[in-house]
């Protein structure tokens, strides 16, 4: 019986020496690529080039494509609107990504501290505004700031402070979006944090023990440094999400006022959707596509040279 | 010195607990208002004095505005949005895995440049592709489809990178050992690799379902008639009708399309750490 | 194994088909019966014509539907009926994807520039030839006319007219002595700024940022417009361009009479005036069926007068805006189309709208109608021949681009805000403005 078995095992494993075995396992990995790569091609890539190929044209959806060359970059260079949407999706991005990372490490740094049944619940409340919905999230802030029924004038006049425009006065409508966009990404952040945080073994808090360290060394010396990678991750994600951010703003105050807080985003919507001048708008995606490229390029090239120390 | 550390963590925490009352006080707006009665809502109370379901009902039996009624048909948005998010998430799932298979765990030619292919649009935002996806859609007649909202999200490189990452720490002896027992690749995948993936995949599955929920681009841009809505869609547009208020039956709205999510949050949440944990994010 | 992973396949495959199969794969926009029938079949057999149209607008193309099917026995005719927010967004991407194409289409002046200089709706070669021009008011006729190509066909004219509070305007009246309402705008000012210090309330409320009230109301009886005569440069940031923002402007902000409204932040206007907020408001006629069913409890309160900007002694010369019936290039059934809309213009049928819809109507020959003799209960007096009669003063507006106007109107914000003086605001818009072709 064992020789059998025995026999029939070289057998099985001298068939896998076979041509046909190994022409099988080489084809392998292609039907598992297929579907993905299928979708990749028609879904992402020909729309890419497509729209590499409309930002030198004009196209109304409608009619001709018209062929224009460099014509959409250099309307673009001179278009106040263009370097306005840019400014503020600068000031967004910038605003919100080193604040709001600096915030969730705090909460987080905090959270290790706190007793495990009580942080997990914790936890849960600061995750809730991440998972809701942006179009949710925009409506209830919208509702707050209201000028004449909102909570925050309602709050303002009971203390007996003067109502502010939250969302109509040039001065205050970038800022009270900023205030949402923090509250909305506070808890992913410290999430992930606390993910990084938890992988910094014990050793090293041990070492630095020996050494003398105390709360605040042991936060700049050891946890900071090696939290690096964590970091460079929340801040090239946040760039990522924070430049091409459309809906938050777009559902509190539509860009207003006056283009106070609109978006380069929602000029690339406005352009495409709204005036229907879809070369230009795909040049505006282009340079879009190139700023988040190089700034998460930017950032992870930064974050690792300090990490490497 | 045991003492004091609980002392400062109970101390902190009480910290932390009031600052979260605060900082989740829009949800408490939003629970509150959904209660509010029409006449209520403008006065600028947080909590109604006389709580009632009207909000709720308008969702479902319509609303009296003028001399006509305006169905707002709710039903059908979440209908929709489940449509879409059950069938997009078994797609994607599906093939994410089966691609990150492929790229974990065999070498083929052109293996390294798709890779970086992948990875690089993954950098490059939806506006990239969001005038020629439109324009291939009302080539194809797909505008206002279902197919038009799943069909896209299918395409997900980070999910791919997220599970090979995960894939490649699975031993290669395992699957070597079932080469040998004659299992084909296929059988390797479904038999040894998925299951061994699964709270990488349950991650994944966690993410996709709350990005393909809370989507309001995409639908923003295909979908062309109500009866296609999504949930976040519908919510956005029962701001368009002037001189109605509906800030009410939008929290009320509101409130029902995040109970899933939260649900979702609370079941899943140890889930979710250990997921973003398991070297999922390592750079 | 082979199997199992067949299986598996089949079941992907499956549920992709299941999901696009259970799509109610729905292309066009309400609810779906028949397509539009396209083939050549020779007369008499079954064809469609759809026809789109808004909310009052489609209800008067229901009411005189059965007649043209009458008319044209073998042909149906599909209305669909939208509201009017979500329309300009429904027209225009429809229009662009080429799916779902109605055969006729009502515009709104405020997009219909784009569609018509795109190409968009097709040349009405036989406008000029089987319909007498004289019949229509020269306004509505040349509102949808460009470069000597007649684009649409005028359904009603729409021009700003003043709403106002009766009571309060003649009793400030009486105390000024005047006789009837201003018509200069010297006068209006002294009457508004009466009328402010007896109420403590705003004697008017204009529109914030709104280009076509501005354009209609003031730009145009100023002597301004959009483009010059010869469609080559931008003349909206002129002397007489200046001179009419800043009198918009002026009136907020130095006399202090009028009260700049925002529908998005300030709401529904209608709640103000009901409210007692405001003492007058500057709108289109059809405002008429608005504030009548808005403010029921205000009825005999309120008239109507023409807008009195503009040089002196030349009262009402607002431009005028109204929707029209286009045929868009793509649709399938032009010439059925066209026998539409020539159906639609009869004096029966114009009356008809004037009757549902409470626009006057661009056909004049439809005025003969005792509808527009009749004393609207409301406003106590016939507001149809009141409004008839003014329109034949009417210039049409020169249709914009949906860019210019939002330019424009964004100028008018910055202006009135003191963000940028008059001048400042519409050389900006200007210099933004793309180039004429």
């Amino acid at each position: 019986m064992a020789v059998q078995d025995a026999v029939h095992k070289q057998k099985e494993i001298q068939e896998y020496d076979t041509h046909w075995y190994r022409l099988k396992e080489r084809l392998a990995p292609y039907p598992f690529i297929a579907p993905f790569f299928v979708a990749f091609l028609v879904f992402q890539l020909l729309p890419i080039a497509f729209s590499i190929f409309l930002s030198f044209a004009e196209w109304n959806g409608m009619g001709a494509i018209e062929f224009l060359g460099l014509k959409n970059f250099s309307v673009m260079f001179q278009d106040p609107k263009f370097w306005n949407a840019l400014k503020i999706t600068f000031y967004i991005t910038a605003f919100c990504t080193i604040v709001g990372t600096a915030g969730a490490t705090l909460l987080a740094v905090l959270l290790e501290k706190v007793e495990d049944w009580l942080a997990s619940i914790l936890r849960v409340f600061f995750f809730l505004p991440s998972v809701t919905s942006v179009v949710v999230i925009g409506y209830i802030w919208k509702q707050l700031y209201s000028s004449d029924y909102g909570f925050f004038n309602t709050l303002l006049m009971g203390l007996g402070l003067p109502p502010q425009q939250w969302l109509t006065d040039s001065t205050l409508a970038l800022p009270a979006l900023l205030v949402m966009l923090i509250w909305a990404g506070l808890g992913w952040d410290s999430l992930i944090i606390t993910a990084g945080l938890r992988s910094i073994p014990d050793e090293v808090y041990d070492a630095g023990k020996v050494d003398g360290t105390n709360g605040w060394t042991e936060f700049w010396y050891i946890t900071l440094p090696l939290l690096q990678p964590t970091l460079l991750f929340v801040l090239v994600t946040g760039v990522i999400f924070l430049w091409g951010i459309f809906a938050q703003p777009s559902i509190l105050t539509g860009g207003g006022p006056l283009r106070h807080t609109q978006t380069i985003a929602m000029y690339l919507y406005d352009v495409g959707f709204r005036y229907h001048k879809f070369g230009y708008a795909s040049a505006i995606a282009m340079i879009l596509s190139l700023i988040m490229f190089i700034s998460s390029y930017l950032n992870f090239r930064f974050v690792k040279s300090e990490a490497e120390y | 010195m045991n003492r004091r550390r609980k002392i400062l963590g109970y101390g902190i925490g009480g910290f932390l607990f009031l600052f979260a009352m605060l900082y989740l006080f829009p949800y408490v707006w939003m629970t509150s208002m959904s209660f509010k009665a029409d006449a209520e809502i403008f006065s600028g109370k947080v909590f109604p004095e006389h709580p009632t379901l009207e909000q709720y009902q308008r969702l479902f039996s319509g609303y009296q505005f003028k001399d006509i009624t305006l169905t707002i048909p709710y039903l059908t948005y979440y209908k929709n949005t489940i449509i879409v998010t059950v069938f997009s998430m078994a797609l994607v799932l599906f093939f994410d895995a089966m691609a990150a298979y492929g790229f974990a765990k065999f070498n083929f030619p052109g293996k390294t440049i798709l890779f970086w292919l992948m990875i690089g649009t993954m950098l490059l935002p939806v506006y990239s592709t969001l005038i020629p996806s439109f324009w291939l859609f009302s080539v194809l007649k797909w505008i206002n489809t279902y197919r038009a909202l799943i069909l896209p999200g299918v395409v997900d490189a980070y999910g791919i990178f997220l599970l090979k990452q995960y894939m490649e720490t699975i031993p290669n002896e395992l699957l070597d050992a079932a080469k040998v027992d004659g299992a084909g690749a296929f059988r390797r995948f479904w038999q040894i690799v998925v299951p061994l993936s699964r709270p990488a995949i349950a991650t994944l599955a966690i993410f996709r379902f709350l990005f393909i929920w809370n989507d309001y681009l995409w639908p923003l841009v295909i979908i062309r008639d109500d009866t296609m809505y999504t949930l976040t869609l519908g919510i956005a547009n029962m701001q368009l009708r002037q001189g109605m208020v509906v800030w009410g039956s939008q929290m009320a709205a509101s409130v029902l399309a995040t109970l899933p999510v939260l649900i979702l949050v609370l079941v899943m949440q140890k889930q979710f750490l250990r997921g973003l944990t398991a070297g999922a994010f390592k750079a | 194994m082979k199997i199992k992973f067949l299986l598996l396949t089949t079941l992907v495959i499956a549920s992709m088909i299941l999901a696009t199969g259970c799509a109610p794969a729905v292309t066009q926009p309400s609810a779906p019966t028949e397509a539009p029938g396209a083939t050549e079949a020779p007369a008499g057999e079954n064809r469609t014509v759809t026809v789109w149209g808004f909310v009052w607008t489609a209800d008067w193309l229901d009411a005189i539907a059965p007649g043209f099917e009458a008319e044209h026995p073998g042909v149906k005719v599909k209305v669909e009926r939208f509201e009017y927010d979500p329309y300009q967004e429904m027209v225009l991407t429809t229009l662009a994807s080429g799916q779902g194409v109605p055969d006729v289409v009502t515009l709104d002046p405020m997009w219909a520039g784009d569609l018509i200089r795109g190409g968009t709706v097709l040349p009405l070669d036989k406008a000029t030839t089987e319909l007498d021009v004289a019949d229509f008011v020269p306004a509505g006729w040349n509102l949808y006319a460009w470069q000597g190509v007649q684009y649409g066909i005028p359904l009603d004219l729409d021009f700003q007219l003043v709403f106002y509070r009766k009571d309060v305007y003649d009793k400030a009246m009486a105390t000024l002595g005047m006789t009837e309402f201003p018509t200069t705008i010297e006068d209006f000012r002294t009457l508004a700024t009466e009328v402010t210090k007896e109420t403590g309330k705003p004697a008017l409320l204009l529109s914030q940022g709104d280009y076509y009230s501005w354009y209609q109301s003031f730009l145009a009886p100023m002597g301004g417009n959009l483009i010059n005569e010869q469609g080559t440069e931008y003349i909206f940031n002129n002397d007489k361009a200046v001179e009419a923002l800043q009198l918009y402007s002026d009136l907020a902000n130095v006399d202090k009479t009028a009260k700049l409204w925002s529908t998005d932040v300030d709401g529904d206007a209608t709640v103000a005036l009901k409210g007692g907020d405001a003492m007058a408001i500057l709108n289109g006629s059809w405002y008429a069926t608005e504030i009548a069913s808005g403010a029921p409890e205000m009825q005999g309160q309120w008239a109507i007068a023409p807008v009195p900007f503009g040089p002196e002694g030349r009262p009402n010369d607002a431009a005028t805006g109204g929707a029209c019936l286009s045929i868009p290039t793509q649709a399938k059934e032009p010439d059925l189309a066209w026998e539409f809309i020539k159906y639609s213009m009869t004096p029966e049928n114009q009356a008809e709208y004037f009757r549902i819809v409470a626009g006057v109507p661009s056909l004049k020959t439809s005025w003969t109608d005792p509808a527009l003799d009749e004393v609207n209960d409301f406003f106590g007096v016939p507001i149809g021949r009141s409004v008839a009669d003014w329109s034949l003063r009417a210039a049409p507006m020169q249709l914009p681009s949906l860019e210019v106007a939002d330019l424009i109107g964004e100028a008018i914000t910055k202006a009135t805000t003191g963000e940028s003086t008059a001048q400042e605001a519409l050389d900006e818009a200007a210099n933004a403005a793309p180039p004429l072709k």
